[in-house]
């Protein structure tokens, strides 16, 4: 089949006419800018400070974007910050912070476990909760439509949500997609896995981790230590059946959005769906049900690192900025464009110490490379 | 900002909207940023997989433009492994998977942060007219339907050797995965399940490698030869099949399989390693910052025919979309035990001759038959470093010894039992220890001997090994050689693969290598990995 290219496939959001009259904001806006700057000179606003410090910021992947956005850079110029970052999974950045020790003004992982690893490893207290976005399932809609006839998927509230637990069954039974009595088709017959990242690595497959660890505890308290070998065998599948996994979330939403392979779910952050102008056609999205939410923040190791993070909390410039980029601006009512609020129960996180150990004992069944224990 | 500066960036940014609201079908541009800040000039030296040989254009300009030069030291995927865990002193590692070095027990605590440069699947070229004779240019092709084709011999191909090369090993993980049925992801214990139709596969091998570029071009070697002997299609990354297309390298197109039921991604990540200074550090940021911008990524895209990792850069137009992956086992315990089942089971077993000078000067230094009986016996399995435990003969392998002084001696031949293989080995081992210098060097009657041991057979590889530490002083000479050589049948000469030692004639050694198709390998530096390179082409 091979031989024959198909058409790269793309589809763009939003009416053409929401679009332009954006767009003719814009050209005002930049004209008005630009004006501005001819009286106001190098530095931009007058309301700008005049002494701008370095800040070297090792930030969650999914968060590059936002960091790369001229707009970002010059607000926070503005605010009194030239930003240098380099990304990394959440779980490496206490590693990557002690490798160029004193280099590092911050780190900007993407929960409240990673963070809390952070701030014990690199001893330091000071950090401010800058945005949140839920964990999603970005998928197509042939696949949603045979997980829906499998009544794996079901719409809550006008929300599409996925059941979780049906997925991990599926994928521990070693079901291909063919298996679907919903696959429109019936011929892919490439194993049925949900994509994410390594949780011993990246924050994304982290709360995949986290999530997949509540549900089969069977318990709405908190994981304790003495649940983990069990829950450990039991999330098992989900990460070996998927193969060697990226460490990084923007590198699987990429291969996602790129459709080199065929990948019919990946777990990633709402925000990286909300903010990707080049989706797939027919892309579909789904929450996981029982959600999860991610929580931001910036670990400060230096005084311009707590002076970052502040900023980061609390500019209503930059906290615009994080809504065009598909974040909630954390104690700000104001929502990205096509965020949705589900319906659906939102899980505690365990401990960091018991994802940690849960991460362990799945390396270690991993490593014996006979897949997981029945 | 400078104000001159501002306003052009005012003017284009009206523009781009411009463009926007009037073909709103058009990718939107890019988010990345379209300059790297250039940096004080640094070398950054790279230990890379062989087929970035082809990113030397994207390399330079990255030189000029941020200052960076990449050092690069060409290696196979497992040595690359074997290296990082040793604590090698380079500043990062590039390679066309990240699976090995992320699973690799021994290396995970050296890489720091890593970034995806481009991808390209591993995919097998056949020959336009045999694809088409198969009917593999015009329907779906699984890896079943490829077994089966090579069950009834209807076609041959070329492949790397896993043991040292990522393309190689993607394949033999694809068929092995697609005939376990794709039902999980490989494990160790489904391998021996498969085995018999995974052998089915590799019966119809003609021709390996240590790389994929080496593989490449002796496969465009091959191809004026006539029908019979010519291999017809090889497994390679998309990239390095489309591009011989492209430079019109054959006398005909290869048609690219993809099989249906899944290939392996290169995923090529530029991977940090954590002894990196931080001036070298600071070099990569840049580096990996101006590889992926857009318009890098576009000439990444045209040059070299690899796919971009940014969504938004198109695919090349031959590039089919929506592959079906197989997944690579997130066990570095598969990999071994897949690459053990390969070297003993799945693959088409070697029948090596190895000519070996026992003259009189491999005694009068004792270094020299100390240093030989050294490095055959790290093949017999004393050996323990990772590409050293993958190196050493196979079960079902024939052994020939063709020791060699004033005359050829007489050859004597191993077959390692594939039940019990350390008795054979034993066997080995003596033979080893009974080599005894003395007389003269008559290296070119030896090798006329040597290939009549050596005639191609369809159910083994065969070859020649040739090692001397001296030139010929008894017997035919060179020219005698090579007219032999030209007087025998296309395709029914072994590959001579001679050892460079001691005082060897390099230039005669080279000859040699060039009239068989074989190569030389530089044994001054150490025998037994000379040796064990080899093993890479048998």
């Amino acid at each position: 089949m091979s031989t024959h290219p198909r058409p790269r496939r793309r589809a763009g959001r939003g009416p053409q006419v929401a679009a332009l009259v954006i767009g003719v904001l814009l050209i005002v806006a930049v004209v008005v800018y630009g004006l501005s700057s001819t009286t106001t000179g190098v530095s931009g606003a007058s309301d700008c400070v005049d002494d701008v410090v370095p800040v070297h910021a090792i930030i969650g992947s999914e968060k590059r974007v936002y960091f790369e956005d001229s707009a970002v850079r010059d607000r926070l110029r503005c605010l009194g910050f030239t930003v240098d970052t380099e990304d990394a999974g959440s779980l490496e950045m206490a590693k990557r912070a002690k490798e160029q020790s004193g280099k590092v003004d911050v780190a900007f992982p993407g929960s409240d476990a990673a963070a809390d690893n952070i701030k014990s490893e690199l001893r330091t207290a000071d950090d401010f909760a800058v945005f949140s976005s839920p964990m999603v399932i970005v998928s197509d809609n042939a696949t949603v439509a045979a997980l829906r006839a499998d009544k794996s998927a079901e719409v809550v509230g006008g929300v599409a949500v996925v059941r979780l637990e049906k997925i991990i069954d599926l994928v521990a039974a070693n079901k291909t997609w063919a298996d679907l009595v919903g696959d429109a088709n019936g011929t892919d017959r490439t194993r049925l896995v949900l994509r994410s990242t390594n949780p011993a690595a990246s924050n994304s497959g982290l709360q995949l981790l986290a999530l997949a660890a509540v549900v089969v505890s069977g318990d709405a308290g908190q994981v304790t230590p003495a649940q983990v070998p069990d829950i450990a065998k039991k999330v098992c599948p989900l990460f070996w059946e998927q193969g060697g996994k990226q460490i990084k979330s923007d590198e699987l939403f990429r291969e996602w959005v790129g459709q080199n392979s065929r990948i019919r779910l990946a777990f990633v952050y709402e925000a990286q769906y909300l903010a990707e102008r080049n989706l797939p056609q027919d892309n579909a999205r789904l929450y996981p049900n029982p959600g999860i939410s991610s929580v931001h923040r910036v670990i400060a190791f230096t005084d311009a690192g707590k002076r970052f993070g502040g900023a980061l909390r609390s500019d209503k410039g930059l906290a615009d900025l994080m809504i065009k980029h598909g974040f909630r601006p954390m104690g700000n009512p104001a929502r990205p464009s096509g965020a949705v609020d589900t319906a659906v129960t939102q899980v505690t996180a365990p401990t960091f110490e018991v994802l940690r150990e849960l991460n362990n004992q799945i390396t270690t069944l991993l490593d014996k490379g006979n897949g997981c224990p029945k | 900002m400078s104000e001159v500066k501002h306003r052009a960036l005012t003017i284009a940014l009206l523009l781009s909207l411009a463009a926007c609201t009037t073909q709103p079908t058009q990718p939107t541009p890019s988010r990345q940023p379209v300059t790297v800040t250039p940096g004080p000039a640094t070398t950054l030296k790279v230990l890379a997989g062989s087929e970035l040989q082809g990113m030397t254009g994207v390399l330079d300009r990255a030189r000029a433009a941020t200052g960076v030069t990449v050092e690069p030291t060409f290696t196979g995927s497992l040595d690359g492994v074997q290296q990082v865990a040793a604590g090698a002193a380079y500043d990062a590692a590039w390679f066309s998977s990240s699976n090995y070095l992320r699973t690799y027990p021994g290396t995970r605590d050296r890489l720091s942060t890593s970034e995806q440069i481009m991808t390209s699947p591993v995919v097998l070229g056949l020959r336009a007219a045999k694809a088409k004779e198969l009917g593999w240019d015009s329907r779906p092709v699984s890896w079943q339907d490829i077994t089966e084709a090579a069950r009834q011999n209807r076609f041959t191909f070329a492949m790397t050797d896993p043991n040292k090369s990522n393309s190689g090993f993607s394949a033999l993980l694809a068929i092995t995965s697609a005939v376990d049925g794709a039902k999980r992801a490989l494990t160790k214990d489904a391998i021996a399940g498969v085995a018999p139709q995974v052998s089915t596969f590799f019966s119809v091998e003609r021709l390996t490698a240590t790389s994929s570029e080496w593989l490449t071009d002796a496969f465009v070697a091959r191809d004026k030869e006539p029908a019979g002997t010519k291999v017809d299609g090889l497994v390679n990354y998309e990239a390095s099949l489309l591009a011989l297309n492209r430079d019109k390298r054959l006398g005909e197109p290869l048609t690219l399989v993809y099989p249906t039921d899944g290939v392996v991604m290169g995923d090529y990540p530029l991977t940090l390693l954590d002894s990196a200074s931080p001036t070298a550090r600071d070099a990569y940021k840049r580096l990996v910052e101006y590889l992926r911008l857009p318009q890098v990524q576009q000439e990444i895209v045209a040059e070299t025919l690899h796919r971009s990792v940014l969504p938004d850069v198109p695919r090349a137009d031959a590039m089919p979309a929506d592959l079906a992956q197989i997944p690579f086992p997130d066990s570095w315990a598969v990999v071994e035990a897949l690459l053990h089942a390969y070297n003993d089971h799945l693959r088409r077993p070697s029948r090596v001759v190895y000519v070996l000078d026992v003259s009189g000067s491999m005694g009068e230094d004792p270094t020299r038959i100390a240093g030989l009986k050294k490095a055959l016996h790290d093949l017999t399995g004393t050996s323990t470093t990772l590409s050293g435990e993958f190196c050493g003969f196979h079960k079902r392998e024939e052994i020939v010894f063709l020791p060699f002084s004033s005359r050829p001696g007489k050859p004597e031949t191993f077959t390692i039992d594939e039940s019990d293989p350390e008795r054979s080995l034993a066997r080995v081992r003596r033979a080893i220890d009974a080599l005894t210098p003395a007389g003269n060097t008559a290296i070119y009657d030896s090798l006329m001997v040597a290939h009549e041991l050596a005639k191609p057979t369809p159910d083994r590889f065969t070859s020649i090994v040739l090692m001397t530490d001296g030139v010929r002083t008894d017997g035919a000479e060179v020219p005698d050689y090579l007219k032999f050589v030209a007087e025998r049948a296309k395709g029914t000469t072994a590959q001579v693969f001679p050892v460079l030692f001691a005082d060897s004639a390099d230039q005669e050694m080279k000859q040699v290598a060039d009239a068989t198709g074989g190569t030389f390998i530089d044994g001054r530096s150490g025998l037994s990995e000379a040796f064990c390179k080899i093993r890479g082409y048998q």
